[in-house]
Parts: C-alpha cells; sequence; structure tokens
C-alpha cells in the first residue's frame, strides 16, 4: 500500500518467501522481538554472544543475508549452533505442551477413576487414539508397542503442536523446516530399525534386506531394500515440511496478489481464499502430525514382522 | 536457494536435543501417569461393567424365582379355597342329612309313643268303660240282672262300640 512496497512489487513473494526459513533472533509475525545467543563451533573453539549484535561488535564474525560469517574470509563457521527462532518455537511448544500435560497428570494423581475434562479430555483421546488406532493395530509384538509408545506420543503431540503454534498469528512453524522434519525423520528411521532389531533379531533383520527373494537376486534386492529404507526416511521428512510450508507460500501468494495487481478490489478475494486455506492448514496440522506418526508405526510393523 | 530450504545442522542438533529431552521427560513424567491412569480406568470400568452385568443377573433370577413363588402360593391358595368350600358343602350336606335322620327318628318316636300312649289310652279307657258301665249299670240294676248275664250283655255292647270305631 505504501510506496515503498509497491515500488519492490516484483520482490513482494521473494521478501515474504525469506520470511519463511530460520532466523538468528525470536520473530513473532515479521517482527523481531528478542536477541537470542549466537553460538559459533569454528576453528576448534566455541564462541558464544547474546546476540547477533554483540557478535558483530565483537569483530570476529558479522551477518551476511542472515547467516554469520568470518570477517577475515568471507566463510561461514564450520558450525552454527545458534538458538534460532525456530529453536524457541520447539520450545514454547515444549513448555505449552508440558504444562497440559502436568495438569492432566496432577488431576488423574488426585482422582485416576474420574471423567476426564476439558484440556485432559483432549490429551487422553489423543493418548487413546494414538494408542487404539495407531500404535497397536500396526504393531503386532504387545512388548515393543508398549515400550515405543511414549516415543509416538511423543511424536505426535511434538508435531501436532509446533504446527499449530505456525497457525496462530504471528507464529513461525517449525515443521516447516527440512533441518526439523529431517532430524524427526532421523529418529523415526532410528526407532524403526533398531525396533525391528531388537524384536526380530540382528539376523532376520538382515533377511528382511533380501525382500522375501531368492538369494541369487540379492545384488538387486539388497541395495532396493536399503534405499527404501532411506527413502521412507526421507519422504516422512519432505512430506510434513512440504505440508507445512505450502500452505504458507499459498497463504502469501493470496496476500500477495493485492500488491501484484495494485488493487484493493482483490482484497476480498484474498481474504476469502486465505480463510480457506487457513482452515485446510488447520486440518493439514492434524493430518500430517498424524501421518507422521502412523506412517512410523506401518513401517516398523512391516519391518519387525517374524516372516516377510 | 531460499532461505526456507536451507538444512542448517545447529537446527537439527537443538532439534534432537529437544526432541530427545522432551522424549524423556513426556515417557517419565506424563505418559507413564497417564497410560497408568487410563488402564487403571479401563479396568474400573471393565470391572464395574462386568459386576453391573452380574448384579443385573441376579436381579433377574430373583424376580423369577419370587414370581414362581408367588405363582405357587396363589396355585396353593386356590386350591386351600377349593378344598374349604368342599370340605363346607359336605359338612352342611352331612348336616343337613343328619338333622333329616334326626327329625325323621324323633317324628318316629314320638309317633310311636304317641302310638303307644293312644293304645294304652285305649285300654285304659276301655277297662275304666268297662267298670264304669258295670258299676253304674249295677248300681241301676242291682237286683234286675244277675251278674252273668249282665256282663254279656254290656261285653257285646262294647265290642259293638269297638267295631264302630
Amino acid at each position: 500500500m505504501s510506496a515503498a512496497h509497491t515500488g519492490t512489487n516484483g520482490n513482494v513473494f521473494t521478501y515474504l518467501l525469506s520470511k519463511l526459513g530460520d532466523h538468528h533472533g525470536f520473530y513473532v509475525g515479521p517482527y523481531k522481538v528478542l536477541d537470542l545467543p549466537v553460538i559459533l563451533w569454528d576453528g576448534g573453539t566455541l564462541r558464544a554472544y547474546p546476540s547477533t549484535a554483540a557478535m558483530e561488535a565483537a569483530g570476529l564474525y558479522r551477518m551476511v543475508e542472515g547467516h554469520p560469517v568470518r570477517v577475515a574470509d568471507g566463510q561461514r563457521p564450520a558450525l552454527d549452533l545458534s538458538v534460532t527462532n525456530l529453536v524457541v518455537y520447539q520450545w514454547i511448544g515444549m513448555l505449552l505442551l508440558g504444562v497440559a500435560l502436568w495438569r492432566a497428570v496432577v488431576r488423574y494423581r488426585r482422582s485416576p477413576l474420574r471423567p476426564p475434562r476439558g484440556l485432559q479430555n483432549i490429551l487422553e483421546a489423543i493418548v487413546l487414539f494414538i494408542r487404539d488406532q495407531v500404535v497397536r493395530p500396526n504393531i503386532s509384538s504387545t512388548t515393543l508397542s508398549n515400550r515405543l509408545l511414549p516415543y509416538f506420543l511423543t511424536l505426535f503431540v511434538f508435531i501436532l503442536t509446533l504446527n499449530l503454534l505456525g497457525l496462530l498469528p504471528g507464529g513461525h512453524t517449525a515443521t516447516g523446516s527440512l533441518a526439523v522434519t529431517g532430524t524427526l525423520a532421523a529418529t523415526a528411521f532410528t526407532i524403526i530399525n533398531g525396533g525391528a532389531i531388537a524384536s526380530i533379531g540382528f539376523k532376520k533383520w538382515l533377511k528382511h534386506l533380501l525382500g522375501g527373494g531368492p538369494i541369487w537376486l540379492s545384488p538387486i534386492l539388497v541395495p532396493i531394500e536399503i534405499i527404501g529404507m532411506f527413502a521412507k526416511a526421507f519422504a516422512l521428512c519432505v512430506r510434513l515440511f512440504a505440508n507445512m510450508t505450502a500452505g504458507h507460500i499459498a497463504l502469501l501468494s493470496l496476500v500477495g496478489l493485492i500488491f501484484f495487481f495494485k488493487t484493493v478490489l482483490i482484497a476480498p478475494v484474498s481474504v476469502a481464499f486465505s480463510v480457506f486455506v487457513y482452515f485446510l492448514e488447520t486440518l493439514v496440522a492434524f493430518l500430517q502430525a498424524y501421518i507422521f506418526t502412523i506412517l512410523t508405526a506401518v513401517f516398523l510393523g512391516l519391518a519387525s514382522e517374524e516372516t516377510h | 536457494m531460499p532461505n526456507f530450504l536451507e538444512v542448517s545442522p545447529g537446527l537439527m542438533f537443538w532439534t534432537l536435543l529437544n526432541f530427545i529431552i522432551f522424549l524423556v521427560l513426556l515417557s517419565r513424567f506424563a505418559w507413564k501417569p497417564l497410560l497408568n491412569a487410563v488402564e487403571q480406568r479401563e479396568r474400573h470400568i471393565a470391572e464395574a461393567l462386568s459386576s453391573a452385568e452380574q448384579a443385573r443377573q441376579e436381579a433377574e433370577r430373583l424376580l423369577q424365582e419370587a414370581q414362581h413363588r408367588l405363582q405357587q402360593a396363589q396355585q396353593a391358595m386356590q386350591h386351600l379355597i377349593r378344598e374349604g368350600k368342599q370340605q363346607a358343602e359336605t359338612l352342611l350336606r352331612e348336616a343337613t342329612e343328619r338333622a333329616e335322620q334326626l327329625k325323621r327318628q324323633k317324628l318316629e318316636e314320638a309317633q310311636n309313643e304317641l302310638q303307644r300312649q293312644i293304645e294304652r289310652a285305649y285300654s285304659q279307657l276301655y277297662t275304666e268303660v268297662v267298670d264304669l258301665v258295670l258299676e253304674g249299670t249295677a248300681r241301676l240294676l242291682r237286683q234286675s240282672l244277675d251278674p252273668a248275664m249282665h256282663r254279656k250283655l254290656v261285653e257285646s255292647f262294647l265290642s259293638e262300640v269297638a267295631r264302630q270305631n
């Protein structure tokens, strides 16, 4: 609407997209609310600064395109372990969930036989859903499903909370980052194969790599199965990331239309579609948390089957 | 590459750390008590349901028993009433018969007695009449008739009277 925006209408989209990723500093919407510590592992030394400003003032590094680089040669440090925006959003999600769960647990302690109320009821519905619809039907071994139930519960509520936090006005979606979904997929990969090995033993797990084919087909089948193992985890990672990002991009595009066409007349269309996409995203937030969890359970169930 | 497609190792490290801490904390302090409580309540509800079912069956059994007993009692009562009626009827009949019999007997006795009395009265009357007539006649005809003649006359007269009666 202002001259500054209409002057850069070609770059509106790229500008908005740049808001989607991770940032140094705690952001609500496009606004930086809080400085976060910068931690850099470079050349065998660990350097920590209370904020990016303090880092630049120290003189060794400066910020270029949102990343710290060495002043000396313009290269990025070996490892940037800074507490970033999405880390803080994870903490917020964990805190909210922790408080909710703590209250539920306290109420259970006080009166375990009373029917659940309010938040406790939602949490119990989620717990029972994951237990009875996701984990138990897919993992035939009872000991394995009971031992891994906490992992699946944590996975589901973690993803769901981060998805929903990103839908709050100004919230950033931690699950809209490949690093986050990749890490979660890596834990799923570990659980799938570790659980299978713990359940049926290493030998039978190796036999699964044959894919049930005869031994002379192993040169073809073993690489395929190994690729499949990683492909499953990779698909988990990309599916969640893409679903969470796609809705945001759709929203940004719809809002961007107003600036692109330079007319306020398009605004009702943008708003109407934005509301629609927002509802869709709410659905997707639940759906993707569910899909990630149930696919992990299904893959684990397949990998830990006694016979192929 | 756009900012949002970057894969930052630092974010991966933090995510892994967060997730593992979260997993450990929730497993110990949230999921375990929560699942335990849920299972406890499920058991409790299952027990309550089965005990309710048992109580229902017991109640049904008791009700059937009570109905059965009521029926038995009703039957016994009707039986008693019928028996009582019959007894009363027999008693009444017997009493009536006895009364009738008694009445007839008494009547008979009375008739017999009456008959005897009458006969006795007749015979007394007879002798007395004979005597009176004899005496009267004797007084009247003390001299005119000899007793043997006299007697013969009176007796023939009397037998005539008896025949007429």
